[in-house]
């Protein structure tokens, strides 16, 4: 006969390992997470609605000390970043200032806005809450007996004359 | 004539890895590819697979042949990375993250292939390879249906038009290469500079070095122990039935990360269909490197993920040159796969058969009495 021997009942010494080790892996979890959150922001080089800020002619902008890129009016950007902190250095073509300016993005959603005016400008807040759009298509309307609800003229039952 | 025999011999024991050579060899003049870029390829390829072939191992310690439910394992890696992409957990955090959230639900699902497989004992690896095909369902089941539903999925662009469902392919571009480019060393130069993934490297390392020491535990000489046989095991006082369910729970939790390993390397994630093949390729790779169901070592590993990706390499690219037809080079790929294990199945029991006999023999007084006592005195002892 192959078996496993009879269980025995459990210390409350080993509960209190396992709810420790249950514990620490929590833990590496929740550190992991805020390790390795990133983020995605949103730099944008372009006029406000109310006319508050003006978008630059043209502006270099260099974020964490990676490689610059250059931006003129309407010009939006896309780059992933990794935790909270994040420094932008900036460069104005028109009169060749040096800027470097820290945001933090703590709280504000994986999605982040920041104004490259603003931040020159030094007006608050350069850095706001993003919401991307999402193409959502249409919903088609379910027809009975096709498993997608996709019409298909060839599955319509016909009408007998 | 004793040389004859064990040149014989040689063949017989190494004849899935010799033909994979040889026919891999022939190819490489009509596949196109310069030998750096094979080399590169197959450099790039055994950080890549060679951690999920390495899953295989201890369930053919304990005698359970070839873990076809690793699948399962593969199922909770790309759970947990489908986690750490909707929560946008990006770099080597993201991988450790995925692999956090993978190992309990691994752990869950190699008990219960472990239980099931000790209720099928002698037939495992087709009941491995069902139950796999089983636990594909449930996992079509919860990526389909449940996350976006019950589950929450913040991200949109990972998720169906419909509103729930996971999408076909999601994009992992925070979380590919990280491990690979971790620690990316340059050597050579011109033609033969070869990029070495040395971070994917150590993780190898490592996990080999946790079998080997694994081996020389208590636990390892169960597993050892059980393998050979259950019966004598089981009077000797190790509990097979937990032993064997311990086996398969690693090997499940190691298939879990190194299915994080390989699809971080990859880049994408195929919802659906990534971890069908994880076994299958796993398994094929094992048995070219010279394994059997019964027996298998690091070594078989890693010759059989270099001779088993050398032939992916070369196989398809020969076989649209010769054929003249591109998508014909990747049929390449399935009838290797499936041709190898099936050949490999099938010299395995015709050796078993062979020993057996001769064996047999010997105890009639034939020719190999000697080896025939050997085996009676090891019985005894």
């Amino acid at each position: 006969m192959i078996g496993t021997p009879a269980g025995k009942g459990i210390s409350l010494r080993r509960i209190i390992v396992i709810a420790c080790v249950l514990v620490l892996y929590v833990v590496l979890i929740v550190v992991s997470h805020n390790m390795g959150k990133g983020y995605y922001i949103y730099i944008d080089n372009s006029d406000f609605e109310d006319g508050s800020v003006v978008a630059l002619e043209g502006v270099s902008v260099s974020l964490n000390g990676e490689e610059s890129r250059e931006y003129y009016p309407r010009d939006r950007d896309k780059i992933r970043v990794l935790g909270t902190k994040h420094t932008f250095s900036i460069e104005v073509f028109a009169d060749g200032a040096k800027y470097e300016k820290h945001i933090d993005v703590k709280g504000l959603g994986d999605n982040v806005l920041v104004s490259v005016p603003k931040l020159v400008a030094g007006i608050e807040p350069a850095v706001s809450v993003f919401k991307p759009f999402v193409y959502v298509p249409p919903e088609e309307p379910f027809v009975p007996g096709t498993i997608d609800g996709s019409v298909n003229p060839e599955a319509q039952p016909t009408i007998a004359p | 004539m004793s040389g004859t025999k064990s040149v014989g011999r040689f063949i017989s024991d190494n004849a899935v890895s010799i033909i994979f050579l040889t026919i891999g060899l022939a190819a490489v003049p009509f596949c196109g590819i310069s030998i750096p870029g094979i080399i590169q390829e197959m450099l790039t390829r055994l950080g890549r697979n060679a951690f999920l072939v390495v899953a295989l191992l201890l369930p053919i310690y304990a005698g359970m042949g070839l873990n076809f439910g690793m699948v399962l394992g593969a199922m909770a890696g790309q759970v947990g990375l489908v986690f750490a992409v909707d929560w946008n957990i990006i770099g080597v955090p993201g991988l450790v993250f995925a692999a956090l959230i993978g190992t309990p639900i691994s752990i869950f699902l190699g008990w219960f292939c472990g239980v099931i497989l000790n209720k099928a004992k002698g037939r495992e690896m087709v009941t491995g390879y069902i139950l796999a095909f089983f636990m594909n369902g449930i996992y079509q089941f919860f990526v389909l249906y449940v996350m976006g539903t019950i589950i929450p999925i913040r991200t949109a662009n990972i998720v169906l038009s419909r509103g729930y469902g996971l999408r076909n392919t999601l994009d992992i571009s925070g979380l590919k290469q990280t491990l690979d480019n971790l620690l990316l060393w340059n050597v050579g130069s011109g033609d033969w500079q070869f990029s070495l993934p040395i971070a994917s490297y150590i993780v190898l390392a490592f996990l080999c070095l946790f079998v080997v020491w694994f081996k020389k535990t208590k636990l390892g000489q169960d597993m050892r122990a059980v393998g050979n046989d259950m019966t004598v095991a089981n009077a000797a006082g190790i509990p097979v039935e937990r032993t064997r369910i311990i086996a398969i729970i690693i090997s499940t939790v190691l298939a879990c990360y190194g299915q994080i390993i390989f699809i971080q390397n990859m880049g994408t994630l195929a919802t659906y269909t990534m971890h069908d093949s994880t076994g299958f390729f796993a398994i094929a790779a094992i048995l070219v490197g010279g394994a059997s169901a019964k027996r298998a070592s690091i070594s078989n590993i890693f010759i059989g993920v270099l001779l088993l990706h050398f032939l992916f390499i070369v196989t398809p690219r020969a076989g649209q040159f010769i054929t003249g037809n591109a998508g014909i080079g990747e049929y390449f790929r399935q009838f290797i796969g499936y041709g190898v294990i099936a050949f490999s199945l099938v010299l395995y029991a015709w050796r078993e058969k062979n020993d057996t006999n001769r064996l047999r023999a010997g105890w009639r007084g034939g020719p190999d009495q000697a080896a025939a006592n050997a085996v009676a005195q090891g019985g005894a002892k």
